[in-house]
């Protein structure tokens, strides 16, 4: 009953997609695609071979053989999230790479994650996390109770910070701190993806469907996946991307736009982004 | 008792003297000798310390694109201080740089067909440098900079002279200008039937010192000199001369009358060469006035200084090296013309980067694990392999796929390959073929498992413990109290878990296993 009434208020605003472009992977030279940002003609695309810079037509040059988990877009900077856990920050449009920006600059310079804040970037790692926020100094937290565990994905929403792991949901509040799992409401405590609709926190999980935080309970809402992988709220809709494909919320129901596991659910160059082992579709 | 002595020996015979000693200079391909034109030699003096660039030109009779070997050595304790060649009528200077990098750029640029010229250290007296290809009618012309001593001859102290007698072609159509610091002069003799220069002794005494010092851009001043004496198998210390190499002169009396010494010390000041004889203490002084600013004083002591490094790590040779600016095992001169410098700058661009990379912190994997996972319902898992001697790897997919894997800066071959999130459940394994440089093949295999069924299992309690049995093994058993208070089942050598009771009352036990499918057990009543 809440998953259809959560559907029928994301209704109210939502335009139908339209796909504008889909490459099968093979036409991408990493393979596996882990990440896209769009720069006007230049192309930034990541994955399991690695991080090219170039155009859809082909023409790529290789920037890092190291494979790529994650992409993200922060105004003018593109930041590169590689599986040895190391960033990269790019300015395609300069043609500029700066290696390794957090090694000196944090205790624990590498991530398991980059999530999107006000004003920045946060990027999970080992216990903990540190913000990249515009005009501001890093800062970096890492509190007691995450223990040795890597964060997955986060977000904040208010003066709530809600941190995913692999062995549950962390959230620190004005309130103090709270751990959601198994005994709250989670099927599985690997957290995969955190996102906010309409707000209200949703959280994606490895085996356990899709969760919604509701105070300090997490309840089961619908989803078409139990095995999710990534979470993207764009203009009002819900995206929900799985082992077993990709789908868009719509009013009367989940709608799937891409076969296969997701590698990518993103937003670059004002179109949404669905990458799967299969293709890379764009859509508006 | 110490007194001071003064004398200049003359019981030494000479050897064979040379600056620069040519071996060999060959076209690669067809192993046929460029024949010497010509050399001319220009020669500084300052005491016992010669500074000399020679240019060689060779004839080059090739029409196709033909790459010349160049050998040569340089006697102890000489230092080879430069190289170049000219590309056409464009000089082009070699740098100094890691030998990686240098071979990474030289290759990277050969493949074009253009023409860069490489120089490499064989050992502390031998160079080898080749050049491709040489542009067609264009004599082939290389320069070699040198700082050594003086020739000790019985003649007097001379100043080397290349020795060319291994080459084919023109020996004698050689010139030579030489400059000397006053108060040295010098005059023209004939020895041994050839033209030499012969620098004025610094003292008619049996026993002398000469010496020369620079003061060094990191401000220290190194000093180089010469010992003439009378008892050569006595041992000499200095005062006020710091970290003071020893060598005998390639070319000269091999006998220890005469010693040359390399050392540093800060500013200015006196300095005391002392020796014990019999019955007494023998010093000879002198003042280091470091008012001259160089570089060729501390190359010659770097160079002692890096025969004796022997054990130090690779990196500490090269920057070693690369501060005094003088060849090494870890370096090498590489020469680029200007037509292909923006080539040669996004080759170092590049070589920078793939040193970043490969700085890069490497995943923490546990001892001798091949996967960072073995258990997968689908995903991209990441393959870590030592193959010892390949100098390539690549893996074969379950399904036929091949990708090659990258070698890290710890000696592992990785990369990430896909496991189909529709791949049927089963073992699987990815074999891993090794190919030596001689192109022979060896293999070796990891194996995952697909899994996608949740683990089940029974709960009992008894004796104060809850017992759980899995139906197969797991990463980890999570109890669920009524409080909604969760903890981890404690793992027993048989597969099994327990936990006391005193814990409180479970309400179920979440079962996760290797490929993190999740089971639920409840409590039997």
């Amino acid at each position: 009953m809440f998953a259809l009434v959560l559907a029928m208020c994301m209704g109210a605003d939502q335009a139908p997609l339209r796909l504008v472009r889909q490459m099968p992977t093979s036409e991408f030279p990493c393979e596996r695609v882990s990440g896209l940002s769009i720069r006007g003609s230049k192309w930034l695309v990541g994955g399991m071979r690695g991080l090219y810079l170039g155009s859809p037509d082909g023409k790529w040059k290789e920037a890092s053989k190291n494979a790529v988990r994650q992409l993200a877009s922060s105004g003018a900077e593109d930041w590169v999230l590689y599986g040895n856990g190391s960033v990269d920050k790019l300015d395609v449009a300069k043609d500029q790479l700066v290696f390794d920006v957090f090694q000196g600059a944090v205790k624990r310079p590498w991530a398991a994650s980059m999530s999107s804040v006000p004003g920045g970037l946060s990027f999970g790692g080992h216990g903990g996390w540190f913000d990249r926020v515009s005009g501001k100094p890093i800062r970096e937290l890492y509190p007691s109770q995450l223990g040795q565990r890597e964060v997955t994905a986060q977000v904040t929403l208010g003066a709530t910070r809600y941190i995913g792991t692999q062995d549950g949901l962390f959230v620190f509040g004005p309130k103090g701190f709270k751990r959601l799992g198994f005994g709250d409401g989670f099927r599985d405590t690997w957290i995969t993806s955190i996102a906010v609709s309409r707000g209200k926190v949703l959280v994606g999980t490895y085996t356990g469907g899709l969760v919604e935080i509701d105070g300090e309970k997490a309840q089961q809402v619908d989803a078409p996946t139990s095995k999710i992988r990534s979470l993207l709220v764009r203009k009002n809709r819900l995206f929900v991307g799985g082992l077993d494909g990709v789908w868009a919320q719509r009013p009367s129901g989940w709608q799937k736009i891409g076969n296969g596991e997701v590698t990518c659910l993103s937003e670059a160059g004002g179109e949404l982004v669905v990458a799967t082992v299969e293709n890379v579709s764009l859509f508006l | 008792m110490k007194r001071m002595i003064s004398g200049v020996i003359v019981s030494s015979l000479s050897l064979l003297a040379s600056a620069q000693s040519m071996e060999r200079v060959y076209n690669r391909d067809s192993e046929e000798s460029f024949r010497l034109k010509s050399h001319h030699t220009d020669t500084v003096v300052k005491g016992p310390m010669v500074k000399q660039k020679t240019l060689f030109t060779y004839d080059n009779p090739f029409t196709k694109l033909t790459e010349a070997s160049y050998w040569f050595g340089i006697p102890n304790p000489g230092v080879l201080s430069g190289f170049g060649y000219y590309y056409k009528d464009e000089f082009v200077p070699g740098i100094l740089m890691d030998k990686d990098k240098a071979w990474f750029i030289y290759t990277a640029i050969t493949s074009r067909n253009e023409d860069p010229g490489i120089m490499t250290q064989l050992s502390p007296q031998s160079y080898h440098a080749q050049i491709y290809p040489l542009a067609v009618g264009f004599p082939l012309r290389v320069e070699l900079d040198t700082v050594n001593f003086l020739d000790v001859t019985k003649e007097g102290l001379a100043v080397p002279v290349p020795n060319v007698e291994e080459l084919e072609g023109e020996h004698d159509n050689f010139t030579s200008n030489v400059v000397v610091a006053a108060p040295q002069t010098v005059r023209e003799v004939t020895i041994d039937g050839k033209k030499r220069s012969l620098v004025s002794n610094p003292s008619t005494d049996p026993v002398w010192v000469q010496y020369y010092a620079q003061k060094h851009v990191d401000g220290k001043t190194y000093v180089v000199g010469m010992i003439h004496t009378d008892r050569p198998n006595d041992p000499y210390r200095f005062r006020g001369l710091d970290h003071v190499m020893w060598a005998r002169p390639d070319n000269g009396p091999q006998d220890g009358s005469v010693k040359l010494f390399m050392g540093t010390r800060r500013g200015a000041g006196k300095i005391e060469l002392v020796s014990d004889a019999a019955n007494r203490t023998e010093v000879l002084k002198g003042v280091i006035h470091a008012n001259e600013k160089g570089t060729d004083t501390a190359k010659l002591w770097a160079h002692a200084k890096l025969q004796t490094m022997g054990y130090y790590d690779k990196n500490a040779v090269l920057k070693f090296s690369m501060k005094y600016q003088i060849p090494s095992s870890q370096t090498a001169l590489l020469a680029v013309p200007e037509a292909e410098m923006k080539l040669f700058k996004a080759k170092e661009a590049e070589y920078r980067r793939k040193q970043q990379e490969d700085a890069r912190r490497q995943r923490e994997w546990q001892k001798k694990q091949r996967m960072n996972w073995n258990n997968s319902s689908g995903g991209d898992p990441e393959i870590r392999i030592e193959m010892p001697g390949a100098v390539k790897v690549k893996a074969v997919l379950p399904d036929g796929r091949e990708f090659d894997l990258k070698k890290d800066a710890k000696g592992f071959w990785g990369g990430n390959f896909d496991i189909p999130a529709t791949a049927a459940e089963g073992d699987y394994t990815v074999k891993i073929v090794g190919i030596r440089a001689d192109g022979t093949t060896f293999e070796d295999s990891v194996h995952y498992t697909v899994d996608r069924t949740a683990p089940t299992g029974s709960i009992t309690s008894e004796k104060g413990f809850y017992h759980l049995k899995p139906s197969e093994a797991l990463a980890r058993a999570v109890a669920v109290f009524g409080s909604g208070e969760e903890t981890n089942m404690i793992p027993m050598s048989d597969g099994s878990y327990q936990l006391p009771t005193t814990k409180g009352r479970i309400v179920k036990v979440m079962l996760i296993d290797q490929a993190h499918n999740i089971g639920e057990a409840k409590c039997s009543p």
